[in-house]
């Protein structure tokens, strides 16, 4: 069953895995590529490390945003045939609803190994292609590692919500938005009339519970360097 | 403006009047003799200047204490005290407590440095025009149990005794402020020599002890930027500085097109080398020099900061040298050594971030597993 259930969604999928796959393996090497232009050529005719620090650093963000975009995307993938058939198949399955979910769960997980396979040659062909200068350092299976968990856990978290019903996920999202906008702009406008204790912020409390340690998001906020010292 | 430096100030202008109106009357006078007499006359005007300056300072301390109180004079650490006499019983004590908690400080507990860049400032020996009063009255007990008001007790004292510090002393001012522990400050200035764009961090990091001092920004060279960043570096630096303005007209604007039009890294220095001296600062951070400084106090032992005080010639780092008793190369070497042992852990927290990732997705996992109950709809 389970390859049933892993055909179906590499069905549905592989037009997008493609394209995160590619973008995988590109960004690692899109973010050297400047450094082969003579500006960043010493005149020892090495890459110097600020250049090589600095480049990465700037095309950092878009690690993590690949991470949750191949998380969600292979999430809201994997209940969609469900939700638009009304669940008929599953329900014809022999199987129970923690098994089925798992089956799904598992074959999304197992998608998503394609792009942060690629993302991993990727990273390995951008190192290789790179002489580092003394003091800097290669982290590509750190690098990958967090790749896979970052994106592990937005394709969970996501999975998680789009196996209930809509109306679940409107109130859990409902209860997010409201915690971080809405406590905000209530904290915002109550600060005007009465005066409130400093750093007690609910917003940022809640914020700061889901970034850090042991947060559940606090993965896609770490280090995301592939080249450190 | 006093009556002093009027009577001196007048005393010049009236002169260049009386010349001038001497010409007038008789019709010609060569200009350059005028000159050469303005020449001959121009260190009589500034020795008059200069006594009006000390005579307004004596007169302004005069004027204190004779209207105010009496005044005092006390030698505390390494500092001369004037203070007013009714409060010498609680400022002496104060200081030397102060003194001796800093002191105690530099030898056992580093970290605890801040506010003793203002006592290095003030290390100068002719620094002893103070008026002090502002913090008087604080007694000894309170001074132990408050360790802010011993920091802005030192930070006043230094501002006021600090403005006679001799111009080689000034690559001291302001290093010894640390914050963090000390295996933090080092790991951050590893990071800043192998990433730093200064050509000078690089060839430190690679062992180069004259670009670590270089880079320091304690080594004495007359166009120092020139060495602190590669010719390319220093191009990319300055090329923008070449507004159009500067290309059209002016005395420079020879060098500045050929700056910016030819990218000339030799024109660009040219262009910029009236303002680099004044607008460059040394390649290595705040953080990085303070770690030498305090190094240096560290690696000398007790009384090293004293010794400091005691030694009179030199260079800012071969005062440091001296006052730790080693060579300027050992001392570098040293700094260096301690800061590359201290390569930072930059993958510290992966392995608990890991773990919690992983029970997050378990969690999530099985929320999504759950049966229909979990569904509110």
């Amino acid at each position: 069953m389970f390859r049933q259930i892993l055909y179906t969604q590499w069905k549905s999928a592989k037009i997008g895995l493609g394209i995160l796959a590619v973008a995988g393996f590109g960004l690692p090497l899109m973010a050297i590529q400047d450094l082969t232009q003579p500006v960043y050529i010493s005149t020892q005719g090495e890459v110097t490390a600020d250049v090589i620090f600095s480049s990465w650093q700037l095309w950092l963000p878009f690690f993590p945003a690949l991470a949750g975009l191949a998380g969600v995307g292979l999430a809201l993938n994997a209940w969609n045939w469900d939700h638009k058939t009304g669940h008929i198949y599953s329900l014809s399955l022999p199987v129970t609803r923690w098994e089925y979910a798992l089956l799904k769960a598992a074959a999304g997980a197992l998608l998503l190994m394609i792009p942060v396979g690629m993302l991993a040659i990727g990273s390995f062909t951008a190192v290789a292609a790179l002489e580092l200068p003394n003091g800097l350092h290669a982290y590509p299976a750190q690098f990958i590692g967090r790749f896979l968990l970052a994106s592990l856990l937005v394709y969970m978290f996501w999975f998680a919500l789009a196996s209930s019903t809509m109306k679940t996920v409107g109130i859990i999202l409902g209860v997010f938005l409201t915690l971080t906008i809405g406590g905000q702009i209530t904290w915002d406008i109550l600060d005007n009339f009465i005066t409130l204790p400093g750093g007690a912020d609910p917003a940022d409390w809640f914020f700061a519970r889901m970034v850090e340690w042991p947060g559940p998001f606090n993965v896609l906020f770490g280090n995301w360097m592939l080249i450190d010292v | 403006m006093s009556r002093r430096r009027a009577r001196a100030a007048c005393g010049l202008s009236c002169l260049l009047a009386t010349l001038g109106g001497a010409g007038h009357a008789v019709a010609q006078i060569d200009e350059s003799a005028l000159l050469e007499e303005l020449e001959r006359l121009s260190p009589v005007y500034d020795e008059a200047v200069r006594r009006a300056d000390v005579a307004d300072s004596l007169e302004t301390l005069e004027e204190y204490s004779a209207l105010t109180f009496e005044v005092d004079t006390t030698a505390v650490g390494p500092f001369f005290l004037i203070t007013r006499g009714d409060q010498t019983n609680d400022l002496v004590p104060t200081a030397r407590a102060a003194w001796a908690i800093y002191d105690a400080y530099l030898d056992d507990r580093p970290t605890a440095l801040d506010g003793i860049h203002l006592w290095l400032q003030v290390a100068d020996r002719r620094a002893r025009r103070v008026p002090l009063a502002a913090d008087g009255g604080t007694n000894l007990r309170s001074l132990h149990s408050q360790r802010e008001r011993v920091r802005r007790f030192a930070e006043q004292l230094g501002r006021q005794l600090g403005e006679a510090l001799p111009a080689e002393h000034q690559r001291l001012m302001g290093i010894l402020r640390l914050h963090g522990a000390r295996d933090e400050r080092l790991s951050f200035v590893y990071r800043e020599l192998v990433v730093s764009n200064d050509r000078v961090a690089g060839s430190c990091f690679e062992g180069d002890l004259d670009d670590c001092r270089r880079g320091l920004g304690l080594q004495d060279e007359a166009t120092w930027w020139e060495s602190w960043y590669g010719p390319e570096r220093l191009r990319l630096r300055i090329q923008p500085r070449v507004t159009a303005t500067l290309r059209g007209a002016g005395e420079r604007a020879e060098t500045a097109s050929a700056c910016w039009e030819a990218e000339s890294a030799d024109a660009c220095l040219a262009f910029a080398s009236t303002w680099m001296e004044a607008e460059s600062y040394p390649p290595f951070s705040f953080g990085a020099r303070e770690s030498f400084v305090e190094y240096a106090l560290r690696s000398g032992g007790e009384g090293t900061y004293q010794d400091l005080m005691a030694v009179e010639a030199g260079t800012a780092i071969e005062r440091l040298a001296e006052a730790a008793g080693t060579s300027v190369d050992e001392l570098t070497a040293g700094w260096r050594d301690e800061v590359l042992a201290n390569r930072p852990d930059v993958m510290e927290g992966t392995a608990r971030t890991r773990w919690a990732t992983l029970s997050w997705v378990l969690v999530l996992l099985a929320f999504s597993m759950r049966s229909t109950r979990w569904r509110l709809g």
